[in-house]
């Protein structure tokens, strides 16, 4: 029987050895990673702002992006380099809400300053820790209304000393229970900046609640000109911008309020400053928006009389759950992720509907099922043999298995484009068996050309191998490259090859021997 | 009595030079599509069918798209694309972002521009708010929930860099096959005949883009490599007929090589048939532009094959003889 004979041939054997190690078990165990265009997402390309004369290594960027994504609680995000000037975020996250607050988190640098008597003391490279235990202090507390959320940080030994050095002896009130000397903490201040604001401005935010907030009771207030400057910036108080202040601003990051000063007067400012910020009205305090403020913390007389601080904490308030909630996880992602290198922005967001995508995965499947059957049908028409067809269509739905085991197993995320591969590669799979087909059947009819079978399919194998090389090098520089998309195109296609050159082809042709 | 057996056989080369000349034509009118040039593209899965005209209207009434065009879904599933290159004054604001006038942004944020980080700020909130309208309008016109939409969004600069990208690649993927059939087949007629084919079948697929109005886009970019592949088969087979075996006549093996050429061809093409006839039915516009220009590249490499590339090895062969 030539059935039980095709399935003692050693070439069988281990083909199919091979098809349940690399196709059907890494398909059962791993699983298929499906990409956006199948199970819906969202894109979100950044694009990095470099300054002249920095150089950065892109590797950090995604790493300080994954961990933010990760700390959001995003499992399922794919975060690649694209050229040296973009990042590409995939998420599969759809939720429109959710996909705005992680466009903010993407799009800060996140730069952690905490400045006393306006030098800087602590930075993010100091923070050894984010404290996410309620034990230790982390938590919303408090009720409608007033809500007050705790971020506390272990900082590391040396940066302790040194803060402790410089808060030695500095409480002017050592009696009381805190001190009034206090330490300001910002995630992206504006370095070097002078503010300028018109009076009517001035007056609005003349003293600011230390828990900056303006629906809060203001329990004590800061002045505006001491907050500015012990932010370590400049203010300028002015109505019109005279050629003082412009003389003032000369070369420096000068912050304005929207809307307050004529055209004429923000193109002035603009021609002498460096970099000119127009900060739009806040929900509070505009001041503290501009300065990118997070939290007053005021000294204690331990600290200041020598004592390390090793868990300082930021703080916050909010008048609703939610809000102290969102507030106190930016902060925590923030800081655990620590800054990028670059300053960014968001260049392009796209969402596709999950609903899409499960529709497109019946119609693939059905569409590569129907056809293979076409393939069959058209195979038994023109052999008018329907043992040749058989082990055609056997052997595509092995490799269509094979490629995806692969990809399963390298845990490549399909997209259309590798799809589109699978099916190049299944496509010249059958050109070739049909090359060999028709090499061992000329055999038969032509005696002429009578050599051994054998000599036959090494023909047909010759060509196969050399239209196989054209094909694989030509798919090269396009996985080399890197063009995003294709990349999975060139890469399944090149799989389905390498598999049907040295391992479905030699079978087919064993199987073909014997059919014929 | 086959192609091959007339004395005229080489006026077959007519018919391969009339086509290039049409596909050199129609590669003119190729576009680039929303993911290489920028733009925005937006699905929307509804739950009845949807007027397209209507919500043409309706956009046009609404918003200053610029090559807007809106087509229904119906069959396997139902809703509506949507894409435009973009938004008026949205396109304008990047422009000028582009061009570094930042100040004269001004009069688009409502407020002085000066800055690079100011006016990309102000763009992307004039985006942000855009965006929502039109969502808004588009589900109240279509009755599809806010989920049910798909958008895709590329700026101009990355649809650049992937277009220069994808150049690159097709670029240095045909010098190395070149290099690579130069290096299998040694005598330049010959390989010569077998990359002309490729060169060819991709060409006229690409040319197709134009002819059919499909937009050059990252999913068309795919096949377009895919055709070197399929091309290369039957060239190599049908070239080491004719070059390497002595059998018979060269004009019998052409035609013994055609038989095996012609199953091979008809597989892929009757494969393809299918596979474009349910993505019709099922609205996969991907799926349905990659079997349309498969399709014509497949029929360009039946041209590229039989009535070039054997034409041109026989006479080649001829005039070996001669000598």
């Amino acid at each position: 029987m030539t059935l039980s004979k095709i399935f003692k041939n050693r070439k069988v054997k281990i083909s199919l050895a091979l098809f349940l190690l690399i196709g059907v078990f890494p398909l059962m165990f791993k699983g298929l990673q499906f990409g956006m265009d199948f199970k819906g997402g969202t894109l979100i390309q950044v694009s990095l702002v470099k300054e002249e004369n920095t150089s950065f290594d892109i590797s950090s960027v995604i790493k300080v992006m994954q961990s933010r994504l990760n700390a959001y609680g995003l499992k399922d995000v794919s975060v690649k380099p694209y050229g040296n000037e973009y990042v590409i975020i995939e998420i599969a996250e759809t939720d429109p809400k959710v996909v705005n607050q992680i466009q903010s988190l993407l799009g800060q640098q996140g730069k952690f300053e905490a400045l006393f008597e306006g030098k800087v003391v602590l930075t993010g490279s100091d923070i050894q820790s984010v404290i996410t235990d309620p034990q230790q202090g982390y938590g919303i507390r408090g009720s409608q209304g007033n809500y007050e959320w705790i971020v506390p940080f272990r900082i590391t030994s040396q940066a302790s000393e040194r803060i402790a050095k410089e808060f030695e002896g500095k409480c002017s009130t050592p009696q009381a229970q805190t001190c009034p000397e206090k330490l300001y903490m910002f995630i992206d201040r504006p370095s070097n900046a002078v503010i300028v604001i018109p009076t009517n401005l001035a007056n609005e935010e003349a003293y600011i609640s230390e828990t900056l907030e303006k629906t809060q009771e203001a329990q004590s207030t800061i002045p505006l000109e001491e907050l500015v400057r012990e932010s370590g910036e400049e203010l300028i108080i002015t109505n019109s911008i005279t050629d003082e202040v412009i003389d003032k601003v000369k070369g420096k990051t000068v912050i304005i309020p929207e809307g307050y000063y004529s055209d004429n007067e923000v193109a002035l400012l603009n021609s002498s400053a460096s970099k000119l910020l127009v900060k739009a009205k806040a929900e509070d305090y505009w001041i503290v928006s501009a300065l990118n403020l997070e939290n007053i913390v005021h000294l204690t007389p331990g600290v200041t009389a020598g004592v390390p601080v090793t868990t300082p904490s930021i703080t916050g308030h909010a008048a609703d759950y939610e809000k102290a909630n969102e507030e106190m996880n930016r902060v925590v992602i923030l800081l655990k992720s620590g800054k990028l290198p670059v300053s960014v922005s968001i260049a392009s967001v796209s969402t596709i509907s999950p609903v899409f995508g499960t529709e497109f995965v019946r119609y693939s499947l059905f569409a590569g099922l129907l056809a293979v059957l076409s393939v069959g049908a058209f195979i038994t028409a023109r052999y008018r043999k329907l043992v040749i067809a058989f082990p055609i269509m056997a052997t595509m739905l092995m490799e269509v298995i094979m490629i995806l085991g692969m990809a399963a197993l390298i845990g490549w995320q399909l997209d259309l484009a590798a799809i589109a591969g699978v099916i190049a590669a299944v496509g010249t799979g059958v050109d070739h068996q049909i090359l060999i087909t028709d090499e061992v059947l000329r055999g038969e009819e032509d005696e002429e050309v009578q050599r051994s079978r054998l000599g036959k399919i090494k023909k047909a194998f010759s060509i196969i191998m050399r239209s196989a090389t054209t094909t694989i090098v030509a798919l090269i520089p396009l996985f080399m490259i890197g063009l995003g998309a294709l990349k999975g195109f060139a890469l399944t296609s090149i799989l389905g090859i390498l598999i049907g050159v040295f391992i479905t082809r030699p079978t087919y042709a064993a199987i073909i021997k014997e059919l014929v | 009595m086959g192609i091959y057996d007339s004395k005229h056989y080489k006026l077959l080369l007519l018919i391969p030079i009339t086509i290039l000349v049409f596909a050199l034509y129609f590669s003119t009118k190729v576009e680039p599509g929303i993911d290489l040039q920028g733009g925005t593209l937006v699905t929307v899965s509804a739950g009845s069918e949807v007027n397209a005209d209507q919500l043409k209207q309706e956009l046009e009434k609404n918003f200053e798209l610029e090559d807007l065009k809106v087509r229904s879904i119906s069959g396997g599933t139902t809703g509506v694309y949507i894409e435009f290159k973009g938004e008026k004054n949205l396109l304008e604001m990047q422009k000028l972002i582009n061009s570094g006038k930042y100040h004269e942004l001004s009069s688009y944020c409502g407020y002085d521009v000066n800055s690079k980080d100011a006016a990309d700020k102000c763009f992307s909130q004039k985006r942000e708010e855009f965006k929502n309208a039109f969502v808004k309008l588009v589900s109240r016109e279509t009755g599809a929930s806010s989920d049910a939409f798909s958008i895709q969004e590329v700026g101009p600069s990355l649809g650049k860099v992937f277009l220069d990208q994808a150049r690159n690649a097709i670029i240095i993927a045909f010098v190395l096959i070149i290099f690579l059939i130069f290096y299998y087949f040694r005598t330049p007629v010959v390989s010569f005949a077998v990359a002309q084919s490729a060169f060819f079948d991709v060409l006229v697929a690409y040319s197709s883009l134009g002819f059919l109005g499909i937009p050059l886009s990252l999913s068309t970019i795919a096949p377009l490599l895919m055709l070197i592949g399929y091309s290369v088969d039957t060239d190599i087979m049908l070239t080491d007929w004719l070059i390497s075996r002595k059998t018979k006549s060269p004009t019998d093996r052409a035609y013994k090589a055609m038989k095996t050429g012609l199953t091979m061809t008809g597989t892929t093409l009757t494969a393809l048939t299918v596979m474009l006839l349910v993505a019709y039915y099922a609205h996969i516009i991907t799926i349905m532009n990659i079997a349309l220009v498969l399709l014509f590249g497949l029929l360009a490499d039946l041209v590229g094959t039989w009535f070039t590339n054997a034409v041109i090895i026989l006479w080649h062969l001829e005039k070996k003889v001669k000598k």
